[in-house]
Parts: structure tokens; sequence; C-alpha cells
């Protein structure tokens, strides 16, 4: 594997950018809340998904990312990618670093399910080149696990963390849910403190939300807290992670320290270019071009074999407005928020009495030139958001 | 002129009159089978679908009757509605007689009666007809009677026929020949010819529907106008059939068109006198009135960019409906619109559909209101359209509210539910007429104000569907009438205001608020709203803040997603109307049209 210090390769200027891989593989049937793409897996399946998503990612080389580039993080999400054998990843960065370099203080992460964590394969990981675990603990509460329909017992959890440091990692993350049924503030927060007492120095926490995908959807049982005990829970996570000294850098996110957070989802929300491969895996390039693989792991699997991926991709050019747009919207998730200056272009004299509104009422603050949302802010920021839009 | 009858249908919604229109333009072979459409008169999409005639026409018919004499018919339709009850007053009196259509199974309805009292104030000869004998439900006997009684009729001249079926046609043609009188008027008489209707031609300008009564009309003269003084040369004269046929002349007792560049249709005013410029009559026909609008309603284009296009089509409308007025009104909440004036409701309604449907303006209507009087104490008075423009309370001395006469017809059974309802209009008895011993003609006096909302829909509850009811303009009487306000976080929502009787007011308000705090979403902050009588609150209810909306997983790099959800969720918001920093859904708007 070529990984190599951005510096010392004399491309000191090359351009960055991150590679998220989508394994679209899941155990048995999906979680209950879930609703990105994924189908049960199969050692076959596999195996042609390791094929295409190298010819993707090689391709991608030729076209959209030839040139200086270099591979500033990698994740494996999914789906559940610690399905995949340790070398299996390992093969997979070294496509990456045929096509790239990889910078040396590159962020490399896994998600998984505490279940597939053991010693074996988180040191088969660490051996590859990952440094990061996004561990899917969910809860620390057996019953609370149960009524999200999730699988693993907490103690799996909890080892997972512990097997995943003894093994080297030095970056682990632990997933929360709050707000799904059954939930209450003690209960969440609990489930924080336990993962503070495991070590972990990454958090996030994500609202229990059931899209019409999630096959919860609609189901008794299955649905959120009311939107009072839901805002409680998450405004007690922000005090408690405060508390102890973290960074809340993006709304669901908090980080002990800022090395801790994690860059590939800044690379997101920053707006930085990344390249997606595997089926419903999205792409930001250059030239303002987003793009989106259908989420048809067979149609995907035939591009890969007639070379031609354009037949499952959509492509979308942004114009000004819609980059305006876009950064307004993810600079809202984020802790620094967006600059005033942007705002005042799109909204001219209205930003003011925009601004007073929702500042009056503690949603928002200014710090430095910069238009930041308050815990209240990021509980009301689809609202939020829509009144900051540009308007058009 | 003695082989000239000039005659019109007159009948309730329904009873069939356009239908037997058709069949009599058949027999005299007006028309051919080809251009025959059903219900050829009524020429608007929307009167054909209502089955309602919105303007009068009129059109020439001749008829070889068995005494082998050739005869000018000239069938004047009317305007069903009572809303357009000058239109069919001027509509009368160009004609001598009048088919009195009745549906055999519904018998005589309100309309009926409000059209057959209007005939016999114009002294026309009536011929009643049964229609719809053929249906299954038909009561022939019965309704029989009841013609017999109100027209003072023997049975054998009532005619029984069913238009649909084309029985009894012929009938009812000879009738006309033998019972209705020809023209009286004088040929050799100065020119007076009446208005009885007029359209808006886009080439040729306004183009009056004339009987001449004394004298004649030919193109080249110059006519005058007496109402509104306006002189023109005559172009072209002519009679209607399917489409406009010159002729050289219109003579006395003839109906017939006139063009002579009239450029508004304001300036050829329906029950206007024509005379002759040269040598002028004295006097005008009796009878002509300026019209004016009875309910009022600011309309708002739903979507602002749309504020022009309304402005046309209204324009266009006025242009074929010179009893449509409008004035632009700027609201708070809703915007630039304009404040409209209608004859009636079903005249409201009928503008508010032609405007979504053939000028494709969405509108968004406030309340409707009436005209009301205010009696200042400087001794001044106030004509006042818009509720929120009362004046100061200290300023005002009485409200004066326009009455109406309102006649309802319905099986005795359900008197007593009528009675109720237009007690609860705030109704003053008059009269209760037993028509025979099933049916019943109720009259009462409410205020115009009480019948404007629902009590249409509420009079056919209660009744089961079977009364009808009809009213007449009757003058204006003082009430106790307050100003009812809803505020929105302090800010008044000037399309909400009502003037409204004290003791509903209360009520009123309370209700106005609880739908509007189920309709108005939760906003980032407390929302509260409020009913205020004459500035004083009378209710308070809170919509609580939301208090999270927000999605909170956005990785995995499907930003576009994420965006256009915002996005939609932002032009959703640009559907809604802003009070203040308050989002209000149109449907909010609309909810207050449809309590009861």
């Amino acid at each position: 594997m070529n990984v190599c210090d951005g510096d010392s390769n004399g491309k000191k200027n090359g351009k960055k950018f991150g590679v998220y891989f989508h394994v679209p593989f899941c155990r048995a049937s999906r979680c209950a809340y879930c609703d990105f793409y994924s189908i049960a897996a199969g050692r076959s399946a596999v195996g042609s998904w390791l094929e295409a998503v190298a010819a993707e990612c090689e391709q991608a080389r030729q076209g959209r990312f030839g040139g200086s580039w270099t591979v500033s993080s990698i994740f494996f999400g999914g789906g559940t990618p610690s399905l995949l054998a340790p070398r299996d990843i390992a093969g997979l960065l070294e496509v990456v670093g045929r096509c790239w370099n990889i910078a040396g203080e590159a962020e490399i992460t896994v998600e998984c399910n505490p279940e597939d964590v053991d010693g074996r394969w988180a040191g088969g990981c660490r051996k590859a080149g990952v440094n990061r675990l996004s561990v899917g603990v969910q809860s620390f509460d057996r019953h609370y696990l149960a009524a999200i329909g999730r699988r693993h017992r907490p103690g799996k959890a909890a080892r997972a963390i512990t097997v995943a440091r003894k093994a080297g990692f030095a970056k682990v993350s632990a997933d929360l849910i709050l707000g799904g049924p059954g939930s209450s503030e003690p209960l969440v927060l609990g489930s924080v403190e336990r993962a503070l007492e495991l070590g972990v120095e990454h958090l996030s926490a994500y609202g229990y939300h059931l899209d019409p995908p999630a096959s919860g959807y609609g189901r008794a049982g299955f649905g959120p807290v009311d939107d009072d005990a839901w805002s409680g829970q998450y405004l007690a996570v922000c005090a408690l992670l405060r508390k102890r000294g973290w960074r809340h850098y993006e709304i669901s996110n908090w980080a002990n320290g800022d090395d801790a957070q994690c860059r590939h989802n800044l690379t997101y929300w920053e707006r930085r270019p990344y390249l997606g491969l595997g089926p419903s895996a999205h792409s930001y390039g250059p030239g303002e071009t987003r793009t989106a693989n259908a989420a048809d792991l067979e149609r995907w699997l035939a591009a890969a074999r007639s070379g031609d991926f354009s037949a499952v991709r959509t492509r979308e050019t942004l114009d000004g407005d819609t980059v305006a747009c876009e950064q307004v919207m993810l600079g809202l998730r984020l802790e620094d928020g967006v600059p005033l200056r942007l705002l005042e272009r799109l909204h001219g004299a209205e930003t003011a009495q925009k601004l007073d509104l929702l500042a009056g009422r503690s949603l928002l603050a200014l710090r430095s030139e910069r238009v930041c949302l308050t815990d209240g802010g990021f509980l009301l920021y689809d609202s939020i958001a829509g009144r900051l839009l540009p308007a058009g | 002129m003695r082989q000239i009858r000039n005659f019109c249908i007159i009948a309730h919604i329904d009873h069939g009159k356009s239908t037997l229109a058709d069949r009599l333009l058949e027999s005299t072979n007006t028309l051919g089978r080809r251009e025959m459409r059903a219900q050829v008169l009524d020429s608007m999409d929307l009167e054909r679908e209502r089955g309602i005639t919105i303007k009068a026409h009129a059109i020439r018919m001749d008829y070889a009757a068995d005494d082998g004499t050739r005869y000018q018919f000239n069938l004047i339709d009317t305007p069903g509605h009572v809303d357009f009850n000058y239109e069919v007053s001027r509509s009368l009196a160009a004609c001598e007689g009048a088919l009195l259509v009745v549906d055999a199974a519904q018998g005589v309805q309100a309309q009926t009666m409000s059209n057959l009292l209007l005939a016999m104030d114009h002294d026309l000869a009536i011929i009643p007809v049964l229609n719809k004998i053929d249906l299954p439900a038909a009561r022939v006997e019965e309704v029989c009677g009841e013609l017999e009684e109100l027209l003072a009729v023997e049975r054998e001249e009532i005619l029984a026929v069913s238009a649909k079926q084309g029985l009894g046609i012929d009938e009812v043609l000879e009738a006309i020949v033998q019972r209705v009188p020809p023209p009286s008027g004088n040929p050799d008489a100065p020119l007076k010819a009446l208005i009885f209707d007029s359209y808006f031609d886009q080439y040729r300008g306004a183009i009056p529907l004339v009987r001449v009564i004394d004298g004649s009309l030919s193109a080249g003269m110059t006519m005058r106008m007496f109402a509104t003084d306006g002189e023109y040369e005559v172009d072209e004269v002519g009679l209607q059939r399917l489409k406009q046929m010159k002729t050289a002349s219109l003579e006395a007792g003839e109906v017939g068109y006139i063009v002579a560049g009239i450029k508004r249709l304001g300036h050829a005013r329906v029950g206007d006198t024509v005379t002759s410029s040269d040598r002028p009559a004295d006097s005008p026909l009796p009878g002509y009135r300026e019209v004016k609008p009875m309910v009022f309603a600011a309309l708002f284009p739903v979507d602002n960019d749309d504020y022009d296009n309304l402005k046309e089509a209204l324009e266009r409308l006025q242009l074929n409906d010179a009893s449509l007025t409008y004035e632009p009104e700027t609201s708070t909440a809703l915007g630039f619109g304009f404040r409209c004036g209608f004859l009636g409701l079903l005249h409201m309604e009928i503008i508010q559909e032609r405007l979504q449907r053939e000028y494709d303006v969405k509108i968004l209507a406030t309340v409707p209101n009436v005209r009301y009087r205010v009696r200042m104490t400087n001794g001044e008075t106030v004509e006042l359209s818009n509720p929120s423009r009362l004046p100061d309370r200290a300023a005002i001395e009485r409200i004066e509210e326009p009455f109406v006469k309102v006649r309802v017809f319905v099986p005795a059974q359900y008197v007593g539910a009528i009675m109720e309802l237009c007690n609860e209009r705030r109704g003053d008895y008059g009269e209760l007429i037993y028509l025979d011993q099933h049916r019943v003609e109720l009259v009462y006096s409410l205020p115009l104000a009480e019948i404007l909302f629902d009590f249409y829909d509420r009079h056919k509850t209660v009744s089961r569907g079977y009364a009808s009811f009809d009213y007449d303009l009757s003058g204006y009487r003082p009430g106790d009438l307050v100003r009812l306000d809803i505020l929105v976080n302090s800010d008044p929502v000037d399309a909400l205001s009502a003037i409204i009787h004290r003791d509903k007011a209360r009520t009123w308000g309370m209700r106005l608020i609880e739908k509007l705090k189920e309709l108005i979403p939760r906003q980032m902050f407390e929302v509260v709203l409020q009913a205020a009588i004459g500035g004083r609150v009378i209710g308070r209810e809170v919509i609580r803040p939301l208090r999270k909306n927000v999605t909170a997983k956005c990785y995995g790099g499907d930003i576009s997603r994420k965006r256009k959800l915002l996005q939609r969720q932002r032009e959703g918001k640009k559907k809604m109307k802003q009070v203040g920093q308050v989002d209000i859904p149109q449907e909010a708007f609309l909810a207050v049209l449809k309590m009861d």
C-alpha cells in the first residue's frame, strides 16, 4: 500500500478529496429505522462487489479525479462494512493507493457492527491501514436496543470498543440513537456516560427518525418519542458533553478535542470533493458536479461489467444559487456556522431583521462575523435553514 | 306587427327552460340538426354546466301556424336567478307573454314564484307549461292544482309537455300565437327602444339588444341614449338567429341588435331607452335604474405574481358584465388584490369560477359582506364595503345594514326547521301562506348579511333539499353591529375582520380563533391568536412553539436530497401568507368561508 506523506512526494499542492465505499450488505434484514441502501449479504455477491468497486475506483482515476489528487480520508460505510474481511479492506485500500497518493495522516474509517468486532478482525483492519472505527453502539440499554430492533447485547458494544483499543485504534467513535421508542433522558445520558467511560473520543447521537423507506415506518411500537421528550434528550446530551469539554462540532456529532472530529464527514459539510463508490454512493467533484449512483446492486454490477457507469449515474451541475443554498444549509449544521457576509449577500437589507428575530429567541448567535446555531437552534435546524436559504 | 310574438320562458332552476327553448328552435327549423347543441342559448361553458342562464339572449324564429299565417317569434331568454333580477325585469319588459315552466315532479318553487310575480307586474300573458310529465315521479294532478290556484286558470289552459321527449311542443307554439298578444307600439311615433341586454364584441364594441317599442331604427341614423346621454351613429341593425343577421331596419314591435361603435358596455346600459337624435322622444321608457352591487368580497391572487393577470382578467370580465365592480385593495395579510362588488352570491361565485377557469388565476376570496351605511355623529353618511375600514367607534352614531324579503317554499313538515333557521339569522317573521295542504310559502325579513353565509346550504339541509328560497332587497335598517377583529401576535389580520351583530360576535370570534389554531402550523415561536370586538379582546388561543424540526442525519454524501427537501419546505412556506412573522396557510383564510 502506497501510503505517503503529503509533503514528501513533491505534490505539496495536490488537491485533496475523500473516498467513500458504500458496502451495500447487511447480515440479515435491515434495522427498522434504517433507510440506507443495503441487501442481505452472500459471499459471492461480496466478491462481485469488491471487483466492481475496484473498477469504479480506477475509472474515477481516469476521469473525474484524474491528475494530482491526494486522498485525505477514506470511509467504509453501509450497510454493514464490518462484514468485509480485513483482507478485502486491505485490497481496496491498495486499489485506492494505486490510483492516488494517500496522505500520511489520512483518516481511514470503517463503520462496524459490535457483533463483528473481535481481536482478529480489529487487528487485521489495523494492519490493513484502517485507523478509525465507528462502532454502531446505538445504546447500552438492553431493552432500548430490543425496542429499536437491534440484535446485539449491550455488552457486545462495550467489548467491541475495548477490543478496538487493544488492537491499537487511537480513534474510536460510538454511534448512539436518541429519541427512539421507549427512550428517556436518563437512559440516553446513561449510554453517553458509558461511552465516555469506555474512552471513545468521538460520539454521534442521531435522532431516531423514520422516513418511508425504513421498514419500521408507520408501524406501531416503532415511533419516536414525542417532540418534547426528544428535545429534552438532545439538549441533555448537549449539556453533558459541553460540561465534559467536548466540542459539539456538528448537529449530531461531538469530539473530544479538534483532532477527534471526523474529517471524512466534515468533507461533506464543508463542501470539499469526495468520491463515492458502490451502489447508492454520491460524489462531489470538480466543476461543482454532484453525481449519484442508483441504489440498485444488480444494475450497478452490470454497469461495472460493461465498463460504463453512466447508465446508473445521475449527474447534476450546481449553479451559483444552488451552491449558495448548499453553503447555507451545510454551514448551519456546523458549530462554526455560516459567514454573515454570505447571508448578507443573499438577503441584503432583510438579513438583520431575519437574524434578529432568531437571535432574540436564542436560536442563533453571531460569533466572529459568523452566524451559528445554538443547541435550541439545532433542534429547529430545518425551519431555520428554510428561512435562511436564498429566495427563488 | 300583428304577426309578431315577443315572449320569454320563466322557470325555477332545472325545471327545463333551456331544453324547452331548444325544442322550440328545432320545431321552427331555426336551427338545423347539425347546429343543435343541447341548450344553445346558454353559450358560456359555465352556464351549460350549471344549467343556469347567466346572461340573457334573444333569438328570432319563424313559425308557420295552423291558421296558415307566418309569425315572427322573438324568444327572449332571461337569467333565472335573483341576482340578475333587474336584468330579468328588463327582459320581461321587452315581452308581451311568458311561458311559465314548472317541473311536474317538483312543483312550484321559489323562483317560479318570484319570476311569475315579476311577469305579472309587467302584465304579461302567462302560459302555464307543465314540463317533465314523462318522469315517473311526475305529480301531474297535484302540480296542475297548484298552478290553477296560483294563476287562477282552468285545467285546460295548462299545457303538459316533455321537452326532453319532444311531447306537446306543437301545442306550445300554437298557444304562443293564440294567447300572447301582438305588440302594440306606434310605428310612426318618435323612436323608443328598450335595451334589455348588451354584450361586448371584441371588434365591434358594446352591442345592445333592443326591443323597439315605437318608431323604427335603421343604419345611418344617429341615436341617443337617455340615461347616459351618449350619441352614436348606427352602423348596423339586425336580428339574432344563432348568428347575427343584418337587416335594413328594426320596426316597432321587433327585437334585434345595434352596432354603433359603442366603446364600453357601461355606455349601453340595460334598461336604458334608445331614441333618435333627429326626432327624439319626450321621455324614456319607465323602469330604468342603475344596477348596484349588493355583495362584496376582496379577491387576492394566491400567487402574488399573478396580480397583473387578475387585474387583466377582471377588466375583461367587466367588458362583458357591467354589473361587476372592482377597485384595488391592499391587505397586510394577503397583499395586493381587488375589492369586488357583485349583484349577489351566485354572481360572486360565477365570477370567481370564471377567473379560475377561463383566466387561470388562482384566487383567495375574503368572507363576503354587504354594503353598510354608517351614520356619523357629524351628520355625514358613509357607505362601507370593506369591514376593516369601519371608522372609529366614537365617530359612529349608528350602522345600518341592508335587509331582504325572503320567500321560502317548503313542504309543511319542514316549516318549523326553516322558521328556526330564519330566527337564528335575526329574521322577522312576515307571513305563512298555505299553497295547498302540503306546501307552504313562508315570508321573512332578514338582514342580507345573514343569508350571504351558507343560508342556502342550511335551508337545504334542514328541509332535506325540499325548500327553495328567493329574496328581494327591501331597504336599510339600523342594527347593533360591531367590528370583530382577529389579531395574530397582536397584528390585526385585516382580511379576517368582519362587521357582525353584537350577539353573534363573541361566538363567531371564539370559533374563528379555535379554527385558526387548528390550521396554523406550529412556528418557531409562540403564536397568540386573539379575537377583539371594537378593540377589546374577548378571546385568546395560543399555538405553542415548535419544539423540534430537524433531520439529524446528513451523512453518506447525499446533499442534493437534503437540499431539495429544504427547498420544497421553503416553497410550501412561500404559499403561506405572512402576518408579522407568522406564516398562515391559505386554508386558514378559506376556512372562514366554511364556518357555519
